[in-house]
């Protein structure tokens, strides 16, 4: 075979493919475009391959917006509030562009109250103070900013608040837990009457409404889990186990030794194929790895293989069964 | 049963890619020349995409080592004069395994802080177009009304873009990268508990 391209060459060529199959999904003529160029040479479509894996990984950027390093409207970023407002038409069209690119889908700031994901959907609201909620799967919350107090209920789900400083405090209401900051980071999540908050960034203050106790004072690093009737256990979590439990904004599931009973768990929160775990001692079984949430079958293909268990498909079941050990 | 080309995309890019730069490491610390290494590594992707799925593949990082070795020792079958010495070298290559170490899923929480690094250090105005397609997510039809340029401008930097950052994400660093050991008697292969 005649040498005529480096392998360098060839990335090139396959970065500008990449980026063209990305933004121009629906055009007819590409495809058969590229299949000249594939044909060319076998070794482009190993390129190809790894230019769209690198621009794969590249979406986990849409998660970066408004970090501090990418937050000042400086010549290289654009409030992206004024973007969809002011922008009318073209910021809306903007949203809508995105939406085949990354998992996160967006909404333009108007003044609804009622924000939900269906399962497996994360979405960003952003809210009128600045603040900006994310959802995770399944979550509903309720916005109302009246009468001094910036309130949201969180009806069900998980949400991640970056709370933009206000003399107005801000309150979530989860059941009858109230957890009240002027600025903060944290994710709260409600389920079976309990109610459990990662505070990242500043504090927040939380206590269980009419139950008449001092509230629990909770700084950066805690991790509380309150229950309705005031019972609560507050823990310190490093970095590490923080950007584990909010690996979720990015759709990964991060297993850092966790059991195969609870890494199922958090799996079946994101998909309708759901887990299940037919024997107690793999149940058990601890587990590392890193995962899609939207990828149930690889995490239990993966827990086959090194768990030497089998995978039984039954329509939306994905049932893990080991034969009994002597 | 085949598995649709997003979702290989998808594997590629969390279980090979983050992989390559050891890889290529790897190759490099036995001699293999640079422009040989990219020759392996672009054929390594090629096997890869061949592929109907990619679900019976256990470790991607032991998938990619264990392709790149074959490749060569094809290669240097292929190449006629060698030293014999050469090919039993690197058939007995330590692969260290892919079990995922404490230091791989550290890296793993690393990468939205990688990927804020690899795009601070485009150029500029590669940079300003990334920001806004990838980061704001504005369309490239909005980002080439608001500089003023063409869509095709949009795209040719955001295609030179991907290809730097690329390079950034797998090109070889001096230091050793964790995980990889250097073969030979005394290397312990890593497994899980």
């Amino acid at each position: 075979m005649q040498r005529c391209e480096s392998a360098t060459e060839i990335d090139d060529t396959a970065a500008v493919w990449a980026i063209r199959l990305e933004e121009r999904q629906c055009d007819p003529d590409l495809a058969s475009e590229l299949d000249v160029w594939l044909a060319g040479d076998p070794r482009r479509s190993g390129a190809l391959l790894r230019a769209q894996a690198a621009l794969c990984f590249l979406q986990r950027g849409r998660a970066l917006e408004g970090t501090e390093a990418f937050a000042s409207p400086g010549p290289a970023a654009i409030n992206r509030r004024k973007l969809i407002v002011g922008g009318g038409a073209a910021g809306l069209a903007a949203a809508a562009g995105i939406a085949g690119v990354s998992f996160i889908r967006r909404v333009p700031v108007v003044p609804s109250l009622h924000y939900a994901t269906l399962m497996g959907e994360v979405l960003r609201v952003p809210l009128q103070d600045g603040t900006v909620a994310t959802l995770n799967t399944a979550t509903q919350i309720d916005v109302a900013f009246t009468g001094g107090l910036r309130a949201v209920s969180l009806i069900a789900g998980e949400a991640l608040f970056e709370v933009a400083e206000d003399a107005l405090p801000f309150v979530v209401s989860s059941g009858p837990v109230r957890f009240k900051t002027l600025r903060t980071t944290c994710s709260i999540r409600r389920r079976n009457a309990k109610s459990s908050i990662l505070v990242t960034e500043g504090t927040v203050d939380a206590w269980v409404s009419k139950a008449g106790q001092a509230p629990v004072h909770l700084k950066a690093g805690n991790s509380a889990l309150i229950s309705d009737d005031g019972t609560h256990r507050v823990t310190t979590v490093d970095s590490a186990e923080i950007n584990r439990q909010l690996a979720w904004r990015t759709g990964e599931i991060f297993l850092t030794g966790q059991t195969v009973e609870e890494a199922v768990e958090e799996f079946n929160r994101y998909s309708a194929h759901k887990i299940l775990v037919a024997n107690v001692a793999l149940a058990h079984e601890k587990v590392v790895g890193r995962f899609r949430s939207d990828q149930p079958e690889a995490f239990a293909n993966a827990v086959a293989t090194t768990l030497q268990a089998g995978v039984v498909r039954d329509g939306n079941v994905i049932r893990l069964v080991r034969a009994t050990l002597r | 049963m085949g598995q649709s080309r997003p979702e290989i995309i998808a594997w590629v890019s969390g279980h090979v890619l983050p992989h390559e730069k050891d890889v290529r490491a790897w190759l490099s610390r036995h001699g293999i020349a640079a422009d040989q290494i990219d020759d392996v590594v672009q054929e390594a992707y090629c096997r890869i995409a061949a592929l109907d799925s990619v679900s019976h593949i256990a470790s991607g990082r032991s998938y990619l080592f264990r392709t790149a070795q074959n490749i060569l020792l094809e290669q240097i079958r292929r190449a006629r004069v060698v030293r014999i010495d050469t090919v039993a070298e690197i058939e007995c290559l330590n692969i260290v395994d892919d079990e995922p170490s404490p230091e791989r899923i550290a890296a793993g929480r690393l990468e939205l802080k990688q990927v804020e690094k690899l795009i601070l250090a485009l150029p500029e105005k590669c940079r300003k177009i990334f920001v806004l397609r990838r980061i704001q997510g504005m369309s490239q039809r909005s980002i080439a009304a608001m500089l003023g340029v063409s869509e095709n401008t949009v795209e040719a930097q955001a295609a030179r873009g991907l290809r730097l950052i690329l390079t950034a994400m797998t090109e070889q660093t001096s230091t050793r990268p964790n995980g990889i050991r250097e073969f030979g008697a005394k290397v312990r292969i890593r497994h899980g508990n």
